[in-house]
């Protein structure tokens, strides 16, 4: 069976979608952050995807992907450096527990 | 110097304004600069208003062209409230009535108030408050339209209140006060009511405007009585007629020379005045309210009961000054009885109208110098009690002759001022109803038995008190003098034979049509033989009674009288009513509109807010803290943004009862938040987590 750009596109929604609920329902913050990752994959897959089946001289969407690895990387370093700070003052690593920010 | 008082009437009411609110703001701490500010702006309104009034006698046309102005006050609409005056020959006459009495007045207290200067009550406010009673008196007598005349009828209300309650500390004098301004109040209500009643139907509020479009038919039938007699209400208020008369004697309580001014010359003539002032309004109302009675009649009756029950109340009296208040009250029943005897049918002369402003006319003077007269006993026996005084005619020779020629006036002495007014008076009402003739010649005869009572108990006779009484100084001797002239002469203008005040009232527009069709009257002899025996009858009992001024036969009148007597004392227990009336109906009326109140109308207010607090109590929970909730919450709202535009969405609201789903969801959510918050359906919720 030939691949079309459909096929793409289910995979990275797929993808997405596992990554969101990852992101909502984890009670581990490191987790959160996996998901997240995962999010960035299935945006990525579909980037890649209209690229080549739109343009498919350009690597417009490839190089786009190159720059979500980056920033990707750089924003996890981020990530669990914030976690860190959290796990000092909060003891824990738990969502659940760490919701003062409120009234 | 005429033409000038004549094109600047308003001048008259103003000066008193003006002292008043300079004593007031600038001269409060010096008592002695208020009185003398006060009584020379007073005595300057007297010579205007005398100016004013002799050019009136000489020539009434040229005071009622040349009178006449207005100020615009605002507009509303399409109409303009003005404040208009005009002076007509019964306004030129209560002009010199009501500044003469204050002049008069405002002299004699600056004599009779210094006692208590001292006891710290203030001369300047005194001053200041009779002020601005004056000007509210001249104010409502000079205008012709109705809002200005019931601003000034409310202004005498508030001056009266002030006054009669001048002395704060006594417990009873606040009472008396607060009972004068309710009882004006109720009398007030059903006067607004009869003025918009006329204001809605004939468009104006200038009474000769108003007078002329009822005549063109504007107002006709039940609506023309019933205004009629709500604005009579009015009257009744304020003139003390039958059931709002319980202020009056509990007036006294104010300073002596306020009851001579206000309670017995011109504010409680202030009703009366009205009366006469409207009257074409009164004489087309027609319409037979019950067994055929008219306003007119209405009105007759009420003055005629007034008259006799404060005679018959009067009789038992021990107090001087109540007795003169119930003096008063009956006087302007019969004054009130005499004005509902106008009518323009037959060619009956339209005598009532004139007989009861002639009885004004003169009752002001007597009346006034009997208060006074009062007023100088009360200040040298420092007792208000006429068992406690007599044979004061030895000690106090100037006040006791005064008295005597008010006491002469007031009962018909013949040749008095009195005797020639209360004729015409009688003679009004024979030519209406005999039966209330009757009546008045009853009432008449106990005036002068009870008046010479007070005074043989007085004057006559052995002093039964522990003073020492003397006469007063010279300026309380002054205006009794002074008022003793007119008491014997200005009957004089109004007799039978030679009726010049009849002359000149009749240039008042409303009553010169009648008369110019009526016949002229002569003297009629049956009316002035019944004057006479009334006198006579009157005095001659009281003489027997009272004639050696002691209290030895005093018995004789409580065992005829019998159980009368015990009413007659206890003021025909018409407080008591009231006071029954009121605790049963009144206050339960009042319990039930709190009840409603609290629990109806604050519960609308109430539900209002527990629905916002329950909804409070539901978006509260978006606020949990919990991060991955809020992370839903954005996802949730982009997912939303994308499929607004969606055409789920726009057929969604094609459907024409979309929003009744969402009314319904509305009130679903106030009504859970409603309950919740009573069911404490959340506390639940929230402290479970």
């Amino acid at each position: 069976m030939t691949l079309t750009l459909y096929h793409y596109l289910v995979l990275a929604a797929l993808l997405f979608c596992v990554g969101v609920y990852g992101v909502l329902t984890s009670k581990n913050a490191v987790r959160v952050l996996m998901s997240l990752e995962l999010a960035f994959a299935g945006v990525s897959v579909n980037l890649v995807a209209f690229s080549n089946y739109i343009t498919p001289g350009q690597l417009t969407g490839q190089m786009f992907t190159i720059f979500i690895m980056t920033v990707s990387a750089a924003e996890a370093g981020v990530g669990l450096a914030i976690i860190f700070n959290v796990f000092k003052n909060f003891q824990t690593a738990d969502m659940e527990k760490i919701s003062t920010m409120k009234w | 110097m005429i033409e000038f008082a004549v094109k600047n009437a308003w001048l008259v009411a103003l000066l008193p304004l003006l002292s008043s609110i300079v004593i007031t703001f600038l001269t409060r701490k010096s008592p002695v600069l208020s009185s003398r500010i006060s009584r020379a702006f007073i005595f300057m309104a007297l010579t205007l208003s005398s100016l004013i009034c002799y050019e009136a006698v000489n020539d009434i046309d040229y005071v009622l062209q040349n009178s006449a102005g207005s100020l615009r006050w605002f507009t509303s609409g399409s109409f303009d409230f003005a404040l208009s005056w005009k002076v007509d020959a019964v306004t030129a006459m209560m002009l010199v009535v009501v500044t003469l009495i204050s002049t008069l007045v405002q002299l004699y207290s600056r004599e009779y108030m210094e006692e208590y200067i001292h006891k710290g009550y203030s001369f300047s406010r005194y001053y200041a408050e009779l002020s601005l009673f004056s000007f509210s008196m001249l104010l409502l007598v000079l205008t012709d339209n109705f809002l200005v005349l019931y601003a000034g009828w409310e202004l005498v209300g508030v001056s009266s209140f002030l006054l009669i309650g001048f002395f704060f500390e006594k417990k009873s004098a606040p009472y008396a006060a607060k009972k004068a301004f309710l009882a004006n109040r109720v009398g007030d209500f059903g006067f607004l009511l009869g003025i918009l009643l006329i204001f809605t139907y004939t468009n104006t509020l200038n009474f000769d405007v108003a007078a002329a479009q009822i005549a063109a038919g504007k107002m006709t039938g039940g609506v023309l009585t019933l205004a009629a007699i709500l604005t009579f209400f009015g009257a009744m208020g304020k003139s003390g007629q039958f059931p709002l008369h319980i202020w009056l004697p509990d007036a006294m309580e104010g300073p002596t020379p306020v009851s001579a001014l206000i309670h017995a010359a011109t504010m409680v003539a202030a009703g009366v005045y009205m009366v006469a002032k409207i009257m074409t309004i009164f004489a087309q109302a027609t319409f037979p309210v019950l067994w055929g009675f008219n306003a007119l009649d209405f009105i007759a009756a009420i003055g005629g009961i007034t008259a006799i029950m404060a005679a018959f109340i009067a009789i038992t009296q021990t107090d001087i000054k109540k007795i003169l208040a119930y003096s008063t009250v009956s006087q302007l029943g019969f004054m009130i009885l005499t004005l509902g005897m106008y009518s323009t049918e037959g060619g009956i002369t339209p005598l009532g109208y004139t007989a009861g402003m002639f009885h004004l006319f003169t009752h002001a003077f007597f009346k006034a110098m009997l208060f006074l007269c009062s007023g100088s006993v009360i200040h040298a026996c420092h007792t208000q009690d006429i068992f406690e005084m007599g044979g004061l005619r030895k000690k106090m020779p100037v006040t006791a002759i005064t008295c005597l020629i008010g006491t002469a006036a007031i009962s018909g002495a013949p040749g008095f001022a009195g005797f020639w007014s209360k004729d015409a008076m009688l003679d009004a009402i024979y030519e209406g109803n005999m039966f209330l003739f009757a009546l008045a010649a009853i009432g008449a005869t106990m005036t002068a038995f009870y008046m010479f009572r007070l005074y043989f108990l007085t004057f006559e006779g052995e002093y039964r008190g522990h003073g020492h009484p003397h006469e007063p100084g010279w300026r309380m001797k002054f205006p009794l003098i002074f008022l003793a002239i007119p008491s014997v002469l200005i009957g004089f203008v109004g007799t039978p034979w030679a009726d010049y005040f009849k002359d000149f009232v009749h240039y008042t527009p409303v009553v010169k049509h009648a008369t110019e069709h009526a016949a002229h009257h002569g003297p009629n002899w049956i009316v002035m033989g019944c004057s006479l025996a009334i006198f006579t009858v009157g005095t001659g009992l009281s003489f027997a009674l009272y004639g050696k001024g002691d209290l030895s036969k005093s018995e004789a009148l409580s065992l005829k009288m019998g159980g009368l007597f015990k009413a007659s004392l206890n003021k025909l227990y018409i407080d008591e009513a009231y006071l029954w009336f009121i605790d049963k109906f009144v206050l339960a009326f009042a319990k039930a509109s709190s009840l409603f109140d609290k629990f109806v109308i604050d519960m609308i207010v109430n539900v209002v807010s527990w629905a916002c607090i329950g909804v409070a109590h539901f978006a509260k929970r978006m606020h949990s803290g919990n991060i991955q909730q809020y992370a839903m919450g954005v996802i949730v709202s982009v997912l939303l943004l994308i499929f607004a535009g969606t055409n789920y969405v726009y057929i969604a609201k094609q459907l024409p009862i979309y929003w009744v789903w969402i009314t319904i969801g509305l009130i679903l959510a106030v009504a859970l938040s409603v309950l919740g918050y009573f069911g404490n359906l959340f506390k639940k919720i929230l402290d479970s987590k």
